[in-house]
């Protein structure tokens, strides 16, 4: 285990976080590559190697080759004064390479950037389109089943502490079962949220899978915001249990609902609802949404013990106060769902048209399905078993099963969400897409300059870019120097720059740009107008 | 790997403690009376990844005026005139023309060195506002344009190449 990543890469992480005043120490800098970007090689390189202006510490080096995979490296880069070297595998076949790399300065700021070459006397002769190699689907998988697992544990735990506290209205747990019940699912909640760090790093570093029992792995995972979710979950839930169990009652309930409360809105510290901007809307929202759902699937097996174990008045009694809460929970949580849907979504075309949305349509069904359970349950047994109907306590349980299996399911379906892109365009803009066959397409309206863009065909291998600039009057706007960087963070690919070339009046043109891999990019084109004045444009690219 | 550690935790107090942007070309003295003459100390910390500095380029922004740069043993200075956005009286006379754009040129100031370019100029009377001076640094081998001026919302931190900046206060 290498000591000095873990250490940068937690740096790296407080940097991330935003501690750091972005970009302060931007001293170390790339001055060439070996091969130069854009080289065409007769022959494969043995290695590839970087010089800086000064000693660098790597991070990770990553080669994606003409198959859209990352190739497997035989070494870990070395450094030796300003170079990096990466030793490639032998025998590299025809075809363009992506060289994505990251370090770390002596000054501890980290920079990175890719660079392209290709093997064969042809220009670079990419690519097959496809899905995600098979290594990062199998980290995708692990992870959303993790992901699920956790997730319901959580929910459990924390809505049945909720469910305690204030439908039940006891603490400490009134049997040792209860206590037992609590104690497994917060330990499942717990390892779960603690094994997603791990999960996480190995779907950055894209390894074997046996790499999740390697340090560096977890360094990464580390810094990621998922180790802030596992370290806010763990401490609620741990306050969560230790609440629970002290001896003032009133403190206890409130420390042990406070805990809860963490544990299930430590939700909003990582994904990409999480990120979605406005950050301000979608955090708070994504919060109340998540604590609504648990205080509501967590009390479905406390109400089923209590219809099997209690007589039928009190069995009543509990449920009606247990309905009088649920239904502001899950007004709340319509609400805050739907908020959600909107600003991710954003369009109906979007919730039928892409997966995401089909996929938040099903977890819609099965909502409906679940709150029609608990319409009945409020509005025909309830009611039954208050007049000690003899149907009533066997129907509740039946349905209260079927509740939580819908349950499941829901949560199984927004683990999938949690794990699919939107696909939505960047926010403030106006984007148009168009479809995949026309490439992508899309144009923003800056102060005084327009932008218009076309990426084709917008799919992996190699794509065309060509730029508009207009003026507010619609006429050409002549640019200085145009250029462009496109980095796929979600794949721990950095920033590949490649700058524009003029081919009419105010429009420009990159013939080759290499992408490697499918997914949301990230595009920042940058337009020189004057020496002294620049426009920035970003977009968000779906690469087929 | 202690020491690095002590280096990086050091590092890390600095970095939650301040927002002083070493890497980057700035202006010392962030703040600055509004309606008074400036001493502007543009300050160069390294060149161009590695590459020398070979010129500094500022544009003067509007309102700044009676611009007169300090000259630069091994430097050429250099003015750039013309029509001002915003004439001026001064003494009587009306004022339409003045410094654009300062520049030194023909000296070289390694990657591994730092100076600093003066010029004295009279600021507006605007307390409250922030003047950018645009800056060009050009190297042996490539080139940075610290000319970003942030979007109303967003700070100098959340750019690459900032535009070196002062904040206009009010007077004493």
């Amino acid at each position: 285990m290498n000591w000095g990543i873990i250490l940068y890469a937690i740096l790296y992480a407080a940097i991330c976080l935003g501690f750091a005043p972005g970009g302060a120490w931007a001293h170390a800098g790339l001055v060439e590559t070996r091969p130069d970007d854009g080289a065409i090689l007769e022959h494969a390189p043995g290695e590839v190697i970087l010089r800086f202006n000064e000693p660098v510490t790597p991070i990770v080096v990553r080669v994606f080759g003409p198959d859209g995979l990352e190739v497997a490296l035989p070494a870990r880069p070395t450094v030796v004064d300003r170079d990096l070297r990466q030793p490639l595998p032998a025998d590299l076949p025809a075809g363009g390479y992506l060289v994505s790399w990251r370090v770390v300065s002596s000054d501890t700021h980290p920079i990175g950037g890719s660079f392209g070459f290709a093997v064969g006397t042809a220009p670079p002769a990419q690519v097959r389109g496809g899905e995600p190699s098979g290594r990062e689907a199998w980290w995708q998988s692990a992870a959303m089943i993790n992901r699920f697992v956790g997730d319901l544990a959580l929910m459990l735990v924390a809505g049945g502490i909720m469910c305690l506290v204030f439908v039940l209205g006891s603490t400490p747990p009134p049997n040792l079962r209860l206590g037992h019940w609590f104690l497994a699912s917060g330990t499942v909640a717990i390892l779960s949220a603690v094994l997603a760090v791990g999960l996480a790093g190995g779907w950055l570093l894209n390894g074997h899978a046996s790499a999740i029992l390697d340090g560096a792995t977890w360094a990464m995972g580390a810094s990621t915001p998922v180790a802030w979710r596992a370290l806010a979950t763990s401490i609620g839930l741990l306050a969560a249990g230790i609440g629970l169990f002290l001896r003032s009652r009133t403190a206890g309930a409130v420390v042990a609902v406070a805990g809860a409360v963490i544990a299930v809105a430590a939700v909003a510290i990582s994904g990409h609802v999480a990120a979605q901007e406005p950050a301000w809307l979608s955090q708070p929202v994504l919060m109340f949404h998540a604590v609504a759902a648990a205080f509501w699937i967590g009390s479905l097996p406390l109400l089923l013990v209590v219809v099997r174990r209690e007589n039928a008045a009190t069995a009543a009694r509990v449920l009606r106060h247990f309905s009088g809460l649920a239904l502001p929970a899950v007004i709340v949580l319509a609400a805050a769902g739907i908020c959600v849907a909107v600003v991710q979504i954003g369009t109906i075309e979007a919730l039928v048209g892409t997966k995401y949305g089909r996929i938040l349509l099903l977890k819609l069904g099965f909502v409906l399905l679940l709150l029609a359970l608990a319409a009945r349950n409020r509005l025909a047994y309830t009611p039954m078993l208050a007049r000690e109907h003899a149907a009533a306590a066997h129907g509740l349980r039946r349905t209260i099963r079927a509740e939580i299996g819908f349950a499941s399911v829901i949560l199984l379906l927004t683990a999938i969400l949690a794990h699919t892109s939107p696909e939505t365009p960047a926010a403030g803009t106006h984007h148009h897409h168009g479809a995949p066959a026309d490439g992508y397409i899309a144009e923003i309206a800056g102060r005084d300059l327009t932008l218009r863009i076309r990426i084709m065909p917008a799919a992996i291998g190699t794509n065309e870019m060509t730029i508009e600039l207009t003026d507010a009057a619609g006429g050409p706007v002549r640019a200085l120097e145009a250029r462009a960087e496109f980095s796929l963070p979600a794949a721990g690919i950095e920033p590949l720059v490649r700058s524009l070339t003029e081919t009419g009046t105010g429009t420009y043109k990159v013939d080759a740009v290499s992408l490697p891999r499918a997914g949301l990019w990230h595009l920042r084109v940058e337009i020189l107008i004057s020496d002294f004045d620049k426009r920035t444009f970003e977009f968000e690219l779906p690469v087929h | 790997m202690v020491r690095r550690s002590i280096g990086a935790a050091a590092v890390g107090a600095a970095l939650l403690s301040s927002s002083l942007a070493f890497g980057h070309v700035t202006l010392e003295g962030a703040e600055a009376p509004a309606g008074s003459y400036y001493k502007a100390v543009l300050r160069v910390p390294h060149g161009c990844a590695g590459s020398p500095t070979i010129r500094i380029r500022i544009r003067i922004p509007d309102g700044v005026v009676d611009v007169k740069p300090q000259p630069k043993p091994g430097w050429e200075v250099a003015t750039v005139v013309g029509k001002l956005a915003e004439p001026y009286a001064d003494h009587g006379r009306t004022v339409t023309e003045g410094v654009r754009e300062v520049s030194w040129s023909g000296g070289r100031l390694d990657d591994a060195h730092y100076d600093e370019f003066v010029m004295r100029v009279k600021l507006p009377n605007r307390p409250g506002e922030v003047l950018y001076f645009p800056t060009v640094q050009e190297c042996e081998r490539g080139v940075h344009r610290w000319i970003e001026i942030p979007e109303t919302g967003r700070s100098a931190d959340d750019y690459r190449e900032p535009a070196p900046a002062v904040r206009l206060v009010p007077k004493r």
